[in-house]
Order: C-alpha cells, then structure tokens, then sequence
C-alpha cells in the first residue's frame, strides 16, 4: 500500500517535538513508537532535513542530527510543541475524563483535581461539542463488585467508603473482605474491618467507592461477633417492606389473635431495629428497654417538631 | 512514492504558523517552498494541500486580509490552536489525562489514544495511584464510531431494533450527544427521516455504523443538554425541606438544592435548613422517620403532618 502523502507528512511534524522532548533516542525505538520500519524512519529524518521556514537557509532549517542509532534536534524551528488533540482525540479524552471522574472516590484527592481539570479543558478547547452533549454515569455496584472479587481472589484489603444507615454516617474504612452474600436483591459483603476491628457486613449499595490497598494487618477472621439479641415485635400496614426485605431472618410467633402477625428475630444493632422500628411502624414487644427508649426518642422527637418549624 | 508533496505539506504548515499575519496566496507560492508551475497549477495544488491538512485536524483560518481587497483571503495556523499547550497543566493534570485514556484501551480507540499518550503524554509522570478501575463499558460496539462522527459532525446511518419483536429499521441521524448509563450507552440524536431528536441505545443498533464522508454538515446547538433527553435523569421527584442538626445526615444534604442557616439565631448554631429531593411522599415520610433525631420535616405541610402523626401513632404503641 502507498502510503499517504499527508499522513506521512502528520508523522513528521510529530516526530521533531517527539525527539525535542527524547533527545538521544534510538532509531529502533522511533520505528517502534510510530508503528513504521526503521528504514522509512531513515527516510522521514532524511527529508525532516529539506524542511524549514521560509528562507530555507540552514539557520531557517530543522536542524537534527544522528549517528550511531540515535538522534537528537538542534533546532525544530517552531516544531518544537507537540501537535494540539483532534476534535475527535479530544472527545475521546472528555468522555473518558467523566468516567474517570465518576469511578474515583470523592474524598481521594484527585477527584476534585479531576473536577477542574474537565473545566478547564472544556475552555481551553473551543470545541463546537458543547460540555453538556456528554454524560456517564458509572455501573458503581458492578465496578465495586469486581474490586471486591478481585480482593478477595488476591487475598488483598479494601479502602470503602461506606454509608452507615443506621448510625447516618459517611466513613472511610479498610476492611479485608472475605465473602460476597446474595439474599434476593440485596448483595453485602462480610468482611473484617480494620476500624471497628471486628467482622462486619457492608450492604454494596451503600459502598460508595472503592480502592485496592496491600493487606497490612493479619487478622483471626473467626473473630467474634458481637452478641445478638432476640427481638419480638408485630407487624403493622406500613411494614411490609421491611417483612420482604428480612423475610430471611425472620421467625413468625404462632399466635390465634386478631389483627397483625408477630415475629422474632436476632438483632446485633440495637439502633438499627430502633430505626426500623419508627421508619416502618413495628410495634416493639420485647424487651421492654427497647421499647422505652423507641418512645423516649418520639418524646424526643416530637419535642423538637413542637419547637421549630 | 513522492517525498515532494510530504515535503511541502511541512513547509506549509511551518509557513502558516510562524507568520503572525494572514498569508496571501501569492505571499504563500512566493514564500514556501514546493510551489511550482503555472499559475493554475499552484493554485490547484494549494487547493488540496489546504483539504488535506484540514482533513488531517490541522486548523487553517481564513481572513480576508485587507478590507480593499476582500476577493483576496489570507490563511494562517494559530500556534494556540496547533500546539498543545503543555505549560497550562500541571504533572498531575496531565497524568490524570494520561490515565483517563487509558480507559479506551482494548476499544476501537486504542490506536489514537496510543498516539495521544505518545505525542502528549509521554513525558508526564504517569505514577498515578488512580487506576482506571474497568473499562470493559469502553468495548461497547459502535461506541467508537458514533464518537468518531460526533466530533466530526457527520450524519450516520445504522439499521436499528426498537423493540425485541420489531424488524430492525434503518435510521439516519445527526449524533448530537453520548451518555453512558450504567453500564449503558446511548446516543442521542436528530433522525432525519422522522424530523425528531430521538434517543438510541447502542445495544439494539444491529448493523456497523456507516458515517458520512461529509463533516461538519450540522451544528449542536450550544444549549443542547443530553439529559433533557434521557428518560433516567427526568424522573419525577419531588421536593421537600426539613431542619436538619448540623452535620447530620450526609445522604440526604447529596441530595440537596440548598442548604441555608437556620433563621432563627437560638437555633442557627445547630441546624440548618435543607431543600432536598426525594423519590416520592412515601420515601421521604420514612426517611424523615429513620433520621428523627435529627432531622425535623417543615414542608410541604401535609409531609410535615404526615411524620408528626406517624410519629405519636409510634409513641403510642410503644407506651
């Protein structure tokens, strides 16, 4: 195939800044970075040699020299800036610059170098593909999930973000996760965490972000758990979202009266049922300190409603 | 093959971007080196020379040079538009960008971005931490294309399944935007059969992506904004607010429109009020239940009613 005139010429404007920047580099290696013979990279320098600015004397002329297999540029002229992105290069990096942006944890560091560096490259090229015609929202439960295989595979720990429902928090945590818990539509993780120093259970939709980090601590994995306590409450026309969600851990009360059924079932977080409790109107049987302090927290609560608003 | 031509494209393009001013014509066959011949054939070659290196993504700008003599435009390359301006980013910026296209890795992409990283990138620094995490959704068929003829401006044509029971349909469109989805892509564009801007998702395309030669044949309007389009991002919520104890509640203040102090002094140093959006009434009387400890709901009224009631009928039952 003859090759394009054209293209070849793209290939030297390219390769004087390539040089500038790689001053002594070897002839081979120059056939390698631009995917052509050695030969022809011979033939390209030898005609980089005719080229120049208008005057065409040497001092107009790209100025470059090589022997021994490697080659240097005296004088690129104006070549000396490697050449701007194409409109189709540049979008190729928008949009991979949003999927960047997006799988990378909020609180690294370079998030928010991400954020303005999408700013200033939207200014910086006057582009006729306006900011907004590009869009990407991650599969983060399916990225996530294949950080946390590979962890597991490799016997390496986790750096999670983690929203805490139950005690409404945002936290950062590394956690050495060891096995991955399907139950319906709910996927969590059982892993040891390194901060709470114990086993624990993170919902994935509630992982915000992940990152691999070398496993720094050895841990017993058979470490305890926290001691359940059993709970019996009965169910109300609002709870029935939380009867399906935990339809596993649930044990029904056989009972004869009327109205809603009873169950039991084994809780470790004594605030979670708490939550539940109020959010999904389950009325708390026993024990009888839990149901105390589900009431002191309306008192609470409705104290405040009585005060602002 | 002839080194002439490759020769005089250089010499040109030095030309146009050394000179500060637009070059006529007649300066150019004078000046650079390469033209010969009549008169008609210089201009000739100066015609394609100008096609080929605008083909190739170099930016010839035309001006008419002197007002007397508007029938006689200049031409010139603007060293802003040329080069890529390195010195406006720093080591970590460039290393990011270096990572970002290392997403395309794998895809129909991998060739110009492998050119990228070489022409710009190959002296930063790339001991990102960063690891792109995947970029399988970077393979998606046809991705590349539309890419491709959306920074080009080119129409498209592709034979398209609506519907699982549907015969596929051939469309032709103008590309006006690209949204990745969750592992998802769509393309949404102006169908020139139907008149209409219509969204296409890239998995029920069943045929290659044929694309004009033509470029640059229609405009995005400036306020073209993709998510107007895509029925995901135009969910119907609704708004609510509540009061809101300071650095409670990190979920719902993401969700936030505003989040302003309160009001009133006694109670500004503790809380704050937070306009946020909720799927609907039932998600947010729930959520306002889960989080009331700290978190008190004030409107629309019938949201504040609703949890003050949910929560005596609570207090009730635990009495």
């Amino acid at each position: 195939m003859v090759e394009n005139a054209a293209l070849r010429a793209l290939r030297l404007l390219d390769l004087v800044p390539y040089i500038s920047s790689n001053p002594g580099i070897r002839v081979s290696e120059l056939a390698e970075e631009f995917s052509v013979t050695q030969d022809e990279i011979l033939k390209d320098l030898n005609l980089l040699f005719l080229c120049g600015l208008p005057g065409y004397t040497p001092l107009e002329l790209i100025d470059l020299s090589f022997d021994d297999g490697t080659v240097v540029v005296r004088d690129p002229q104006n070549l000396s800036s490697p050449r701007n992105l194409s409109e189709s290069e540049s979008l190729a990096l928008r949009i991979a610059l949003a999927a960047l942006e997006e799988v990378t944890p909020r609180s690294h560091h370079s998030f928010s170098v991400l954020h303005s560096l999408r700013e200033k490259l939207a200014k910086a090229f006057a582009s006729d593909i306006p900011a907004t015609s590009i869009s990407f929202e991650a599969d983060k439960d399916r990225i996530n999930i294949e950080a946390i295989r590979n962890a597991i595979e490799t016997g390496s720990d986790l750096y999670i973000e983690y929203f805490n429902q139950t005690k409404d928090s945002l936290s950062r945590r590394q956690i050495s996760p060891l096995g991955i818990i399907v139950n319906g539509e709910k996927v969590q993780i059982r892993a040891y965490c390194h901060v709470a120093q114990g086993m624990r259970t993170f919902t994935l939709r509630n992982i915000s972000a992940v990152e691999s980090s070398p496993r720094t601590v050895e841990h017993n994995s058979l470490d305890d758990e926290n001691s359940a306590i059993e709970i019996r409450f009965k169910a109300s026309a609002d709870s029935e979202e939380f009867l399906k969600e935990n339809s596993e851990s649930l044990t029904r009360v056989p009972s004869n009266g009327p109205g809603f059924a009873i169950y039991t079932i084994q809780v470790f977080q004594p605030e979670w049922i708490m939550k539940s409790a109020i959010s999904e109107n389950l009325q708390i049987e026993e024990p009888g300190k839990l149901k105390s302090a589900i009431k002191d927290r309306c008192s609470a609560a409705l104290e405040n409603y009585a005060m602002i608003g | 093959m002839s080194s002439a031509k490759t020769e005089r494209l250089v010499n040109l393009t030095m030309a146009l971007l050394d000179s500060r001013r637009y070059l006529k014509k007649s300066e150019i066959f004078r000046k650079v080196a390469g033209y010969s011949g009549s008169n008609e054939t210089k201009e000739r070659m100066f015609e394609r020379d100008k096609d080929d290196l605008r083909a190739l993504g170099i930016d010839i700008e035309v001006a008419s040079h002197d007002p007397l003599f508007e029938d006689e435009p200049g031409y010139r390359i603007k060293a802003e538009r040329f080069q890529f301006p390195l010195q406006a980013f720093t080591s970590e910026e460039l290393a990011l960008m270096s990572t970002a296209l290392g997403m395309w890795s794998g895809s129909g992409f991998d060739s110009e971005a492998n050119e990228v990283q070489r022409r710009i990138f190959s002296q930063s620094e790339s001991t990102m931490k960063l690891q792109p995490h995947q970029n399988s959704e970077f393979q998606e068929s046809g991705l590349v294309e539309l890419s491709r003829a959306l920074s080009q401006r080119s129409s498209v044509t592709f034979t398209y399944k609506k519907d699982s029971d549907q015969n596929p349909e051939t469309r032709k469109v103008n590309p006006l935007g690209l949204s990745g989805w969750r592992g998802s892509w769509y393309l949404v564009a102006e169908d020139l059969d139907r008149e209409d801007i219509r969204v296409f998702k890239l998995s029920r395309i069943t045929s290659a992506i044929e694309a004009s030669k033509k470029r640059g044949t229609y405009q995005i309007p400036s306020d073209f904004d993709i998510k107007d389009y895509l029925i995901m991002y135009s969910r119907d919520l609704i708004q609510v607010s509540a009061a809101i104890r300071k650095g409670a509640a990190p979920e719902v203040r993401r969700r936030a429109l505003s989040i302003l102090e309160h009001p009133e002094s006694v109670y500004a140093s503790e809380w704050d009020i937070v306009t946020y959006s909720c799927e609907n009434m039932t998600e947010a009387i729930k959520e306002a239940l889960w989080l009331c400890d700290s978190l008190v709901a004030l409107s629309p009224i019938e949201f504040r009613k609703e949890v003050q009631l949910r929560l005596e009928m609570v207090h009730k039952s635990h009495g």
